[in-house]
């Protein structure tokens, strides 16, 4: 038995193969395609990897995709960055979901010098203070400040209350940008409630809501956790809407929600299958999605898996090298580049300035309802 | 808090504290013959959901026909982990069982993320069990919150019956008591182990199931915070007593419901209180609620 | 010699590693210096936990949490006041906070220290617990630890976390501290004190009556551990130089335990190399969820393949090596070199009322288990106490030593109460004793198990032993004791097993090994319980010459609880008798053989008439 398994060792420790090619350019990608979060790691590896497959070859030379995972693990996430840059070579690198695995990335990406686009991290903590860090999407105080105005402005609610995950940073930073730009524009906050991330059973919290007398809910949660929250709701015969944000923005949740979805609405970027006028880039992306994968629907976010290797994609063409200094140079003039998920323009702060989007859920389908501007 | 509300909290907590006492009691069947803390019980538990998903959505099989198959599919499951993983090591220092618990756990959830994928996945609701029944005063119940604590409290009765009315039940308390001695009595003390093994994942099953049209979706992580929560509840009630599981597990589905009840604006502490309450409780009883007292010969 | 050699070998080594490391930025890519990072980190985390888990026995599921507070005091302490200006996006930081800044070292160091304090609090109450109740309680504070800081955003960011620490997690920072940490424990295991933590963990109670305050010990071991686990969480902070409360979940324990039952359960050198092996193993199975091409056959990437091997093989391992890699084995030079005959012979030596007993009364619930006990042993005295099965014998022992408490009476010792007093104090006094079940550290040699009877003599203190290079008296007092076991193992003709493993040893020879090592506590008054079970005639007859000479070579006091009464008869000058609790009679060894009263206590009413005891 013993010399089986060493046997059995030697032969996969053979199965390691390295290829060295000078003619081709890298590009890595870390996303948590295991752990917690790996739902949407996954989607945007599938959407990174249909943009490469409609795309494998820029500037002439060919692009291999290197693929690692990060597990949902800070430590994990630091160790795979490193390993994309000094065993892997390679000349940008793509990810990820959640923002806490991208800080500890960034961070070697930062002393490495090699240019890195997030997906969907969208903490402003990511790219503060970071040269080589940039991202596809908005940040959250712009997205929360959206879903105010939404409320407030266009529904004209004007009590709301807001149920957030305390342990998660996506969450709890949207739930204190949606309080502060609603509070601003004149409405009320009359409840603040939090769950911690794993939680299943909410009705506490909802009872609790459901005595407050709010008319709307801002319900920053992942979709998993939110169409069980909304179910609950319903069973408990919450008569409150509910407002979430772009982690809510996902096929699947109306199947986990059922009826229980029925008219939520949330915030997200501007892409959805359902929209009426789509921009030439997401025609196509809509249009190949559905050839690989006609049981799926789009979302989001294999839209910014597609959009980051689109802009990473413009940025070496613009440079005319795949130099990694270059590319950071290139991605930092990013103006009005067509993508998947309207317009992108990198800022300053290297933050994607682009559209959001509202969502509501009609008749257990999706509509995209329009664009909102926020206006605190 | 109004009576109505408080009412409403009440049946929310009996519910989701018979679900905790139902996974408490696997753990505490286990760890009450093999001293074993099963980590992988919680893992066993998210099988249970996934059987009935695939039954039911995937093959379009009858509801109550999915329930059998995910309890039968899970029970061995359950039997082949302690087959593979426990047996080899019941001589051993009980931390390498422990250890190999862990190891069983984190293959089940990432087979679990290779197989099924990390996405969740939804759960058919049989309608009649999720019509809502309104009460005078806006009190609301859905039958299954009902059915939950009521599956529960039976299958708990019926495990007490086996263990203190039958020959297998004496066996398996025997065993716990002393498992050389009874080993010599002529007792297949493997047989009896893989019995608590199976009927522990059975349980687990039905907790699974219940636990996925209660909160409707599967995903490979859905069984560490539930399996978590349910050691602590067996912990609370006094590890490997059946009773102390239940008692434990609607303890702790009190304390969370409670504690954002009448604090809302500390619910961000909500496990926190869960877990001083637990570590109260061990101070004073150091061997939890029903526990047997652990004396050292001298 | 062999010292000096050891010593000579293990400096090389360091300086070999050290110079490996210097050059290891040209020989190594940064992606393997990360590891080695990594693996140096982890064999802190490991070794902490080892010391708490492994070699004191307390079942500990609350590192991750010690971890966060090692992580958080640091970053806090590094993080310059601009950086956390721009950090606090939600909530402002607290303002004293904003400008406190030290250096690294330092800042590592009030981590540890942090996490110990931390560690404690927590160990004053929750150390009673025992087995997995301990595992749950501190699993449960660390939990609450998380839960704190996520919820305390003015302070730690919620969860958000930090970022931009400084990575000061040099190789040469994280090997160093490693070092200074394994040099520290290294030669805190090697002294009596090591002996004294495991003597906890393979047998508490024989450990009490060693004059050893457990309690004391444990709380020792569990701060230092948790100082242990707050470096390592402050290096691990330094080196992702990002932290938030998500990373110290439960699995972070896991991982950790994972690594020293992998490396062997007690065993430091098992720890390094099971994080080495850990670390390694979990980064180098990356390639499973890459492409990999097999001559024509392309098998694409699965995500998650990884961690389905990497948890196979864990289980494989456990499986076919259930005492980790290294078991409880120690790494040491001698391996290889061939062993020397051990030499050692050499010979040195070692108020009347000694004891007296008042109106001793002991009840459990309704039950009187001793009821009004009155006796007086005088200096040099060989005294028995004997009678019927349950008549109470062991509950006098236990309530004379200190394991019960008396419900009433008075119990003096050299003049001075000591009813109510623990073990281990009542063994400082100069008392100890025997187990009717031998109580032996079977994990320990025979000569270690003596010398953890010494550590109630000796002088030094716990941090001493840390750097026993400066304190020396640690090597003093740890030669002289070793001296001394080894003469009270000559005088008891154990000399040959010295480096054996006590639970090894013949029947008789543990027997005799519980009173060396009993007698190793410089006792002026030793307890006896049934020395003689469990011996063939011939045996028993050595062991009433060995329980004489006992008492002239070593100027002892005996009270004996035996129940072959030939040894009682022939060795004692004076008797007691008890029957279910009731002191019946007393008197000389002739005496009591002729009183009808023991004689019916014995054999029943009636019996009396048909003869003696004997």
């Amino acid at each position: 038995m013993k010399k089986f398994l060493v046997a059995l060792m030697l032969v996969l420790m053979l199965c390691v193969v390295a290829s060295a090619d000078d003619d081709v350019i890298k590009v890595g990608v870390f996303n948590c395609l295991t752990g917690q979060n790996a739902f949407g790691g996954q989607l945007e590896l599938e959407g990174t990897q249909l943009a490469h497959t409609l795309n494998p070859e820029i500037l002439g030379k060919k692009v291999e995709l290197v693929i690692v995972d990060n597990k949902s693990d800070k430590v994990e996430a630091a160790n795979a960055v490193t390993r994309l840059i000094e065993n892997d070579k390679v000349n940008a690198i793509i990810g990820t979901y959640g923002s806490s695995l991208a800080m500890a990335g960034g961070e070697v990406a930062e002393k490495a010098g090699v240019p890195v686009i997030g997906t969907s991290c969208t903490n402003p903590l990511v790219t503060q203070d970071k040269k080589f860090y940039f991202r596809v999407c908005f940040i959250d105080p712009f997205q929360g400040a959206g879903a105010a105005t939404y409320a407030f402005k266009h529904l004209g609610f004007k009590k709301a209350a807001t149920l957030v995950d305390m342990a998660n940073d996506y969450s709890v930073g949207l739930g204190k940008f949606f309080r502060d730009s609603y509070k601003k524009m004149g409405g009320e906050i009359v409840a603040s409630l939090f769950y911690q991330s794993g939680d299943t059973d909410f009705t506490a919290q909802l009872t609790a809501l459901i005595d407050a007398k709010p008319d709307i809910v801002f319900l920053p949660a992942y979709f998993a956790e939110g169409a069980i929250v909304l179910k609950q709701a319903k069973e408990l015969g919450a008569k409150f809407r509910f407002i979430g944000a772009d982690a809510m923005d996902n096929p699947e949740i109306v199947t986990l929600g059922g009826d229980a979805v029925e008219g939520f609405l949330h915030t997200t970027f501007a892409y959805d299958p359902s929209m009426p006028e789509m921009n030439e880039t997401a025609k196509k992306f809509t249009e190949e999605w559905n050839k690989i994968h006609p049981d799926k629907a789009p979302n989001v976010n294999c839209a910014l898996g597609y959009d980051c290797y689109i802009m990473l994609k413009d940025a070496i063409e613009r440079a005319g090298s795949a130099e990694p200094a270059k590319i950071r140079d290139a991605l930092e003039t990013v103006k009005d580049l067509p993508t998947v998920t309207g317009m992108t323009t990198i800022n300053a702060t290297h933050d994607a300035e682009k559209d959001m989007g509202i969502v509501e859920i009609k008749d257990g389908k999706k509509q995209f309802i329009g664009i909102v501007q926020p206006e605190v | 808090m109004e009576f109505n509300i408080f009412i409403q909290h009440f049946i929310n907590a009996l519910s989701l504290g018979s679900l905790y006492g139902l996974i408490a009691v696997g753990y505490t069947m286990v760890y009450g013959i093999l001293r074993l803390i099963n980590f992988a019980h919680g893992d066993i538990f998210m099988l249970g959901a996934y059987f009935v998903y695939f039954a039911t959505i995937f093959y379009k099989l009858p509801w109550a026909f999915g329930v059998i198959i995910s309890i039968i599919a899970t029970t061995i499951c359950g039997l082949l982990v302690d087959r593979i993983a426990y047996k080899p090591l019941r001589e051993a220092p009980r931390i390498s069982a422990l250890i190999s618990a862990i190891g069983v756990s984190f293959f089940i959830e990432n087979f679990a993320v290779v197989v099924f994928t990390g996405i969740p996945r939804p759960v058919v609701q049989p309608p009649i069990l999720m019509n809502p029944i309104e009460f005078s005063g806006g009190v609301r119940l859905i039958p299954l919150g009902i059915l939950v604590p009521v599956v529960s409290f039976l299958l708990v009765g019926c495990l007490l019956w086996l263990l203190y009315k039958t020959k297998p039940g004496l066996a398996m308390r025997a065993i716990s008591f002393d498992i050389e001695t009874t080993r010599m009595m002529g007792v297949s003390v493997n047989k009896i182990i893989a019995l608590a093994f199976g009927l522990g994942s059975a349980l687990a099953a039905v907790a699974g199931i219940m636990w996925a049209l209660r909160y409707p979706r599967v995903e490979p992580f859905m069984g560490m915070t539930p399996g978590i929560k349910a050691f602590i509840a067996a912990v609370f009630g006094g590890i490997g007593s059946v009773p102390g599981a239940m008692i434990g597990g609607l303890i702790l589905g009190f304390v969370e419901i409670m504690s954002v009840a009448f604090f809302p604006t500390l619910s961000g502490y909500k496990d926190a209180f869960a877990f001083c309450l637990l570590i109260l409780i061990l101070l004073f009883r150091p061997t939890g609620i029903l526990g047997e007292k652990l004396e050292d010969k001298i | 010699m062999n010292r000096v050699r050891n010593l000579i070998l293990t400096i090389i080594a360091v300086i070999l590693f050290a110079l490996f490391l210097n050059k290891a930025p040209e020989l190594l890519n940064g992606y393997w210096q990360r590891i080695l990072n990594l693996i140096a980190i982890n064999a802190i985390l490991a070794l902490s936990l080892n010391l708490i888990y492994g070699i004191t026995g307390m079942f500990s599921l609350g590192h991750a949490g010690f971890m966060a507070i090692g992580a958080y005091v640091s970053a806090l302490l590094v993080l310059t006041p601009a950086q956390k200006n721009s950090m606090w996006i939600l909530e402002d930081i607290y303002p004293w906070l904003l400008n406190v800044n030290t250096p690294f070292i330092i800042s590592i160091i009030i981590a540890g220290l942090a996490a110990a304090f931390f560690g404690l609090i927590v160990a004053l109450p929750v150390l009673r617990l025992g087995g997995d109740y301990l595992g749950i309680a501190t699993l449960g504070f660390s939990e609450i630890i998380r839960i704190l800081i996520t919820n305390t955003a003015r302070l730690t960011n919620g969860s958000l976390g930090l970022k931009g620490i400084p990575a000061h997690t040099t190789l040469f920072m994280s090997w160093g501290c490693l070092g200074v940490v394994l040099i520290c424990t290294v030669c805190m295991l090697r002294s009596n004190l090591g002996g004294v933590f495991r003597a906890v963990r393979d047998d508490e109670v024989a450990a009490k009556m060693m004059g050893i305050n457990t309690f004391k010990i444990k709380v020792l071991a569990f701060t230092l551990g948790c100082f242990g686990g707050g470096l390592g969480g402050a290096l691990m902070g330094n080196l992702i130089t990002t932290i938030d409360p998500r990373m110290f979940m439960i699995t972070q324990t896991y991982n950790i335990l994972m690594i020293i039952v992998v490396g062997g359960l007690g065993s430091v050198t098992g720890s390094i190399i099971g994080s080495a092996l850990v670390t390694t193993m979990l980064e180098w199975l990356r390639f499973v969820e890459n492409p990999i091409t097999i001559g024509s056959i392309n098998i694409p990437g699965i995500p998650g393949m990884r961690m389905v091997i990497f948890s196979l093989l864990l289980i494989v391992v456990i499986i076919f090596r259930r005492e980790g890699i290294m078991g409880m084995r120690e790494f040491s030079w001698n391996i290889f070199f061939p062993k020397p005959k051990p030499k050692t012979k050499s010979k040195t030596e070692i108020s009347d009322t000694i004891l007296e007993v008042e109106n001793m009364k002991l009840r459990f619930g309704g039950l009187n288990a001793i009821d009004n006990l009155n006796f007086k042993i005088s200096h040099g005295q060989i005294m028995g106490l004997i009678g019927p099965n349950g008549a109470g014998k062991t509950s006098a022992f236990n309530v004379i030593s200190g394991f019960y408490k008396p419900t009433e009476g008075k119990i003096k010792f050299l003049g001075k109460s000591i009813g109510g007093l623990s073990p281990d104090e009542v063994c400082r006094e100069g008392m100890s004793r025997t187990f009717q079940n031998i109580r032996l550290f079977g994990h320990e040699t025979v000569l270690q198990n003596v010398m953890i009877g010494s550590r109630v003599r000796q002088k030094y203190q716990w941090w001493e032993t840390l750097m026993p290079f400066i304190f020396t008296d640690v090597i003093r007092e740890d030669e002289e004791a070793k001296t001394r076991a080894m003469d009270l193992l000559s005088q008891l003709g154990l000399d040959e097993f010295a480096d054996e493993k006590a639970s090894s040893l013949p029947y008789g020879a543990q027997r005799r090994l519980e009173i060396a090592r009993a007698l190793a506590t410089k006792p002026k008054f030793l307890l006896l319980d049934e020395p003689a079970a469990g011996m063939n005639p011939q045996e028993s007859d050595e062991l009433m010459k060995f329980i004489r000479r006992l008492r002239d070579e070593f100027d002892l006091t005996i009270l004996l609880i035996e129940h072959d009464m030939k040894v009682v008869m022939n060795v004692c000058d004076y008797i007691h008798v008890l029957d279910q609790g009731v002191h019946i009679a007393q008197g000389t060894p002739d005496e009591i053989k002729s009183n009808p009263r023991v004689i019916e206590a014995y054999l029943g009413a009636g019996a009396a008439v048909e003869g003696s005891v004997a």
